[in-house]
């Protein structure tokens, strides 16, 4: 994993103790309310329903023991002993005190930590794939990437004050699994047979009140030229994002209002200019990148050994004598690169716990598990849970037992109760409704594992307004919080795909719904689905097939 | 006409100035008199001012500054910048970050050299990334503390990336 060097912490150093005046002279009255809003925002500070909100970076979803035990004791003292893992792979405190931040933007500092631009109108967290460098369809590793875009965005002196919020995602897998097409831009890693390796770039993706999804400006971009054709592209969108209209202000407004040919023409012009300027990365720029995330010498020397050790007793022994294990390693375990290694997806949604939510014992925990188990890191995943992603494969039993028995063992990864769900009206002042209950409701109703596996592959977000953290139009099933005068309802769409077979935004089922009769409307849209399944097609293959109207019938018939 | 806070970059370092008046630097105006060359002001032009002036005027002498909205198109004058000893980019609110992208075009695409000044309605704390863009002098057109002011240009002794300041 990535390092800091001098400079980083330099820099770092030097935001703390910016954002620590800054703050003094906004509780002295020398800065307004207005002046110092994009301030707070760009160190992560949003001022919630009940509290302030700090959004803590984890960039592209990377976090070692040592940060994982800082965000422990941060939880703890500062907080009210828990925090969440975002959509977007970062980490949000709900109760920090305003007065406390700036310490501990201190303590994050330590560790190599800091909540930098993740909100305002800036280019927000690089996000990327939680199994990248194990992943066994894997192009190329994105983090390299991820790390220079990082750099390259960070402080970045144009691009601080633009017309709305940016976000990045690199994918590095033949599988699009970082919903590419639903960000500002997207980079698709590929290996051109003469060019080497580069990227096919789309923009104007997103999801919020108007999702669309991105378009293509490049088929080939070679990797030297990524952080200049970014540069181009953000400068273009800088220049002539509107501003008049903050629902239209994102660069996917602009793309679609002069078509995705001007802009490109647009993009091509200004990056012809700068293309060779300093923005160009070397050979040496990437290998350096590179050789931060290189596989670990015990993984690759286990490769060569595989052969002579055997563990005393194998995964499979284990599988016949414990069927919940072998479940387990169905749902939560999947193949790495390596195959003596395996990764590991610790769910962060058992039933009852705010998907994604963790406490600061979890934290410790955690911060243990991988360091015992996975060379000291883990990963945060955009569908809020952690994963281990070197864990050798005579190991997985011991884990699972430990994971167990803190909580991290629910075996639904990818299944119908694996659900993502922003924070909704428990904690953010912008929702129209509550997601929490909804999730919770969902899950209880739906407790029988040998039904939830049956269903298969199943994808359920919740979002408690239209700004749609939770990306409820590119799942299965999405559901969405919507205010009728004054009162909580929900809106369920069907058929999304955030890319993973084809991008696609769902479609309203029907009218809203009360919150009771949610669980009442997803068993029978599952009813609709079991009834129309041949063989084991997917949620998604059905939907395909049938479309909307059989199961709009059933709802609303 | 308020009392801006002008920053300007000397051989000594940075200096204060609070009693400048934003007509120092007059505009050209239809009904004003024809600048003269023994006049030791800058003329300020607004790009349409500029479009109509240069060729009607005798400018041989006079020092010509050209004051920029936000949203100006340089290609139709690239090849008079040289002619401008000044060119100010109006920041109309410190949220408005096009001004930005703007001033790194000036000195990237068509490597202006002279001042380049950022105005309006700023905030201290983007001062260090306006001179990374290439801005060398700043007026405010908002109350701001000089003390504030000159030691906010340096927040930031490194920087993650390479940027168009000479
Ligand atoms: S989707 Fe809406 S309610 Fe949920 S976290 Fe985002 S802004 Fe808040």
């Amino acid at each position: 994993m990535y390092i800091y060097d001098q400079r980083d912490h330099t820099l770092l150093g030097e935001r703390v103790d910016q954002f620590k005046r800054q703050t003094k002279r906004f509780l002295s009255g020398e800065l307004t309310e207005e002046e110092f809003l994009p301030l707070r925002l760009q160190n992560g500070l949003y001022v919630q329903r009940l509290a302030p909100m700090l959004r803590i970076a984890v960039p592209y979803g990377m976090l070692s023991s040592l940060q994982v035990r800082k965000l422990a004791h941060i939880t703890r003292h500062y907080d009210k002993g828990y925090c969440h893992v975002t959509t977007r792979q970062n980490i949000q405190l709900n109760w920090p005190r305003l007065e406390d931040v700036p310490e501990i933007l201190e303590e994050l500092a330590s560790v190599s930590m800091h909540a930098i631009q993740t909100s305002g109108n800036c280019i927000r967290n690089v996000t990327s794939d939680a199994f990248a460098g194990v992943a066994d369809d894997e192009v190329a590793d994105p983090r390299p990437y991820c790390e220079l875009v990082r750099q390259w965005s960070t402080l970045h002196p144009e691009f601080a004050f633009l017309p709305r919020k940016f976000k990045i995602a690199i994918n590095g897998t033949q599988q699009d699994r970082v919903a590419m097409k639903f960000h500002d831009i997207g980079l698709q890693i590929v290996d051109h047979e003469q060019q080497g390796l580069g990227f096919e770039v789309y923009v104007g993706g997103g999801m919020g009140r108007t999702p669309v999804i991105g378009q293509q400006v490049r088929d080939f971009l070679p990797q030297q030229y990524l952080l200049s054709y970014l540069c181009a592209i953000v400068r273009t969108y800088n220049r002539l994002g509107r501003r008049d209209n903050k629902y239209k202000a994102r660069i996917k407004i602009l793309v679609k209002a002069m078509g995705v040919e001007k802009f490109r023409t647009l993009v091509e012009e200004e990056w012809l200019k700068i293309k060779d300027s300093y923005a160009l990365l070397s050979t040496d720029d990437v290998e350096k990148a590179r050789s931060y995330f290189t596989e670990p010498k015990s993984i690759k020397d286990a490769a060569s050994q595989s052969e002579s050790v055997k563990p005393q007793t194998s995964n499979e022994d284990m599988e016949v004598l414990n069927p919940a294990f072998s479940q387990w390693l169905t749902r939560n375990v999947r193949a790495h690169r390596n195959p003596t290694y395996a990764a590991v997806t610790l769910s962060l949604k058992p039933t009852g716990v705010a998907p994604g939510d963790i406490t600061a014992d979890q934290l410790d925990i955690l911060a243990d598990l991988a360091e015992r188990y996975s060379q000291g890191e883990l990963r945060t995943t955009h569908e809020q849970n952690v994963v281990l992603a070197d864990v050798s494969r005579d190991q997985l039993f011991s884990l699972w037992i430990e994971a167990r028995g803190a909580g991290f063992a629910t075996p639904n990864i990818e299944t119908l109760t694996d659900i993502v769900c922003c924070p909704g009206g428990d904690f953010c002042a912008l929702a129209n409704a509550k997601s929490l209950p909804i999730a919770e409701s969902i899950q209880k109703t739906f407790d029988d594992m040998d039904y939830v596996y049956d269903l298969g592959e199943l994808s359920l977000n919740i979002s408690g307004c239209m700004n749609a953290c939770a990306h409820h139009h590119v799942s299965d099933i999405g559901i969405l919080g919507v205010d009728k005068k004054g009162e909580e309802f929900y809106q369920v769409m069907l058929g999304g795909d955030d890319g993973r077979r084809k991008a696609a935004i769902g479609k309203v089922l029907g009218p809203a719904s009360a919150r009771e009769a949610i669980p009442r409307v997803v068993q029978r849209i599952l009813d609709v689905f079991l009834e129309h399944r041949i063989a084991n097609e997917s949620f998604a293959e059905v939907y395909q097939r049938i479309g909307l109207s059989y199961f709009k019938e059933r709802v609303y018939g | 006409m308020d009392k801006l806070l002008q920053l300007d970059q000397g051989k000594s370092g940075w200096s204060v100035d609070r009693s400048i008046e934003f007509d120092e630097r007059s505009y050209l105006s239809a009904d004003q008199n024809s600048p003269s060359a023994s006049d030791s002001k800058v003329w300020l032009f607004t790009l349409s001012q500029w479009q109509l002036a240069r060729h009607k005027l005798d400018l041989t002498g006079i020092h010509c500054g050209l004051l920029l909205d936000a949203d100006a198109d340089l290609s139709d004058i690239a090849e008079d910048l040289p002619r401008f000893g000044v060119v100010v980019i109006d920041f109309p609110h410190f949220n408005d970050g096009r001004g930005f992208s703007l001033g790194a075009q000036l000195r990237e695409h068509y490597q202006f050299r002279g001042e380049m000044r950022a105005a309006g309605y700023l905030l201290v704390d983007q001062l260090n990334y306006l001179l990374r863009c290439g801005f060398d002098s700043f007026s405010f057109r908002n109350n701001v503390d000089p003390e504030t002011a000159v030691s906010a240009l340096s927040d930031f002794s490194d920087s993650y990336q390479p940027s168009v300041a000479v």
